[in-house]
């Protein structure tokens, strides 16, 4: 390889191959002109780092989740009439009767089934970093700007008709799982299934469900939880 | 009443290997660069924000398809680069012609860093399309040059043209000239 080659090939592709470094090494002139191309691309490299919308993953996934949520099978125009008069004939006896505030049974079945459900979202991990957990709080309209303790695992989970905010923390008589569904009003009680123990409570932005196979750990961690999910006073003076 | 479905679990930690969560870990660990790169495609923040959401939605999609993880940026940045071309055959756009001022600074410049990076931006964004595309490919993308000739139906010889020539400009533009100026070739 001589000094041309080694140049042209070194402007069209800055990584060496065995070939070039060979030459360069023996070179100095062409190792003065490495060094000043490694420059040039570390100066590219940097040119292309534009600023990128600070949003821009949330906005993403907000928008697969709706899509994914909203989309129907395609059907045709009459069987879609139809399963329309079914829809709406449901909609007056199942879902009405089910999403009044006062069925809380249903909530606290729902709530039972799914941590029964995910035993794997009770084992120890790592705490989730808090990005991640505002992220996950924030595609259920919620602004959770400080955690009160840390989190072990974090999801946005179905429940029923309901989107839930499914946290587990850490203590260290057992582990204790939330679920908090927003805009839903639920009286407060307590319940239990299986030897897991169930306190619902409404907090000013939702329904805040604490859950552990030890009674004596719900209170604390619902009063703990109940102040971090709630909107600042300001915003719920303003919703009044 | 079995009401656990999947759920959409926060990812960085152990547990949920569901598709959604994948999709998570992906759209957090990728929107960046692929955003950089619709940027540098079409030099349009709006428009790359629009790019950015399709190319993932059309992933979401298309997931089972992604059968090898340390793939997935190559992936997305092939659906990328097909839904930018949709795009103008749809749209029928026009290439943009950027002033100085359109073109986003760096977060945090340094002194002569950001000096060389604001004329490096406005250079780059003012090269031909068939310089800029192969370009970014390499130096955002990773591409090797016989990838770059692979996804754009080229000879390697001629996308090595296009990436020199590229840099010859730049180098212009740094050295006071015109991206748009005579390049002198070795040959």
């Amino acid at each position: 390889m001589n000094c041309l080659d080694y140049r042209r090939r070194l402007g069209s592709e800055p990584r060496e191959d065995e070939l070039m470094r060979a030459h360069r090494v023996e070179c100095p002139r062409c190792a003065e002109h490495h060094r000043r191309s490694q420059d040039f691309e570390q100066a590219l490299r940097a040119a292309m780092q534009v600023p990128v919308p600070e949003d821009l993953a949330e906005m993403v996934l907000l928008r697969q989740t709706t899509v994914r949520r909203r989309r129907l099978p395609h059907v045709p125009g009459w069987l879609a009439l139809a399963a329309s008069i079914v829809l709406a004939a449901g909609l007056v006896f199942v879902l009405w009767p089910m999403a009044s505030p006062t069925d809380e049974d249903e909530l606290a079945q729902l709530a039972m089934d799914h941590y029964l459900h995910e035993p794997y979202a009770l084992d120890p991990r790592p705490p989730v970093p808090a990005p991640l957990l505002r992220g996950s709080a924030a595609r259920l309209g919620v602004d959770l700007a400080a955690a009160p303790e840390a989190v072990s695992y974090a999801a946005v989970c179905p429940m029923g008709q309901y989107r839930s905010l499914h946290l587990v923390v850490q203590r260290p008589e057992a582990p204790v799982t939330l679920f908090y569904v927003p805009a839903l009003d639920t009286p407060e009680r307590r319940f239990e299934q299986d030897g897991i123990h169930g306190r619902a409570l409404t907090v000013p932005g939702g329904t805040l469900l604490v859950m552990a196979a030890r009674d004596d750990l719900l209170d604390a961690v619902a009063r703990s939880w109940a102040v971090a999910l709630s909107p600042p006073a300001e915003v719920a003076a303003g919703q009044r | 009443m079995d009401t656990a479905k999947a759920c959409d679990a926060a990812p960085g930690h152990q547990g949920m290997s569901s598709r959604q969560a994948q999709f998570d870990a992906l759209v957090r660990a990728l929107s960046a660069d692929l955003y950089r790169f619709a940027y540098w495609l079409c030099r349009d923040q709006t428009l790359a924000q629009d790019l950015v959401q399709e190319t993932f939605m059309r992933a979401w999609k298309a997931m089972d398809d992604l059968r090898d993880g340390a793939a997935a940026k190559a992936w997305l940045i092939t659906i990328l680069r097909r839904e930018h071309a949709r795009l103008y055959e749809r749209k029928s756009l026009q290439q943009v012609d950027l002033e100085a001022e359109d073109v986003p600074e760096h977060n945090a410049p340094g002194p002569d860093a950001g000096a060389d990076a604001g004329v490096l931006r406005r250079a780059l964004a003012g090269l031909p399309a068939k310089y800029r595309e192969p370009l970014v490919m390499q130096v955002l993308g990773g591409y090797s040059c016989q990838e770059i000739a692979d996804a754009l139906g080229l000879t390697p010889q001629a996308v090595m043209t296009q990436l020199f020539r590229a840099r010859q400009k730049l180098r212009a533009a740094l050295d006071g000239g015109d991206a748009q100026g005579v390049v002198h070739e070795l040959s």
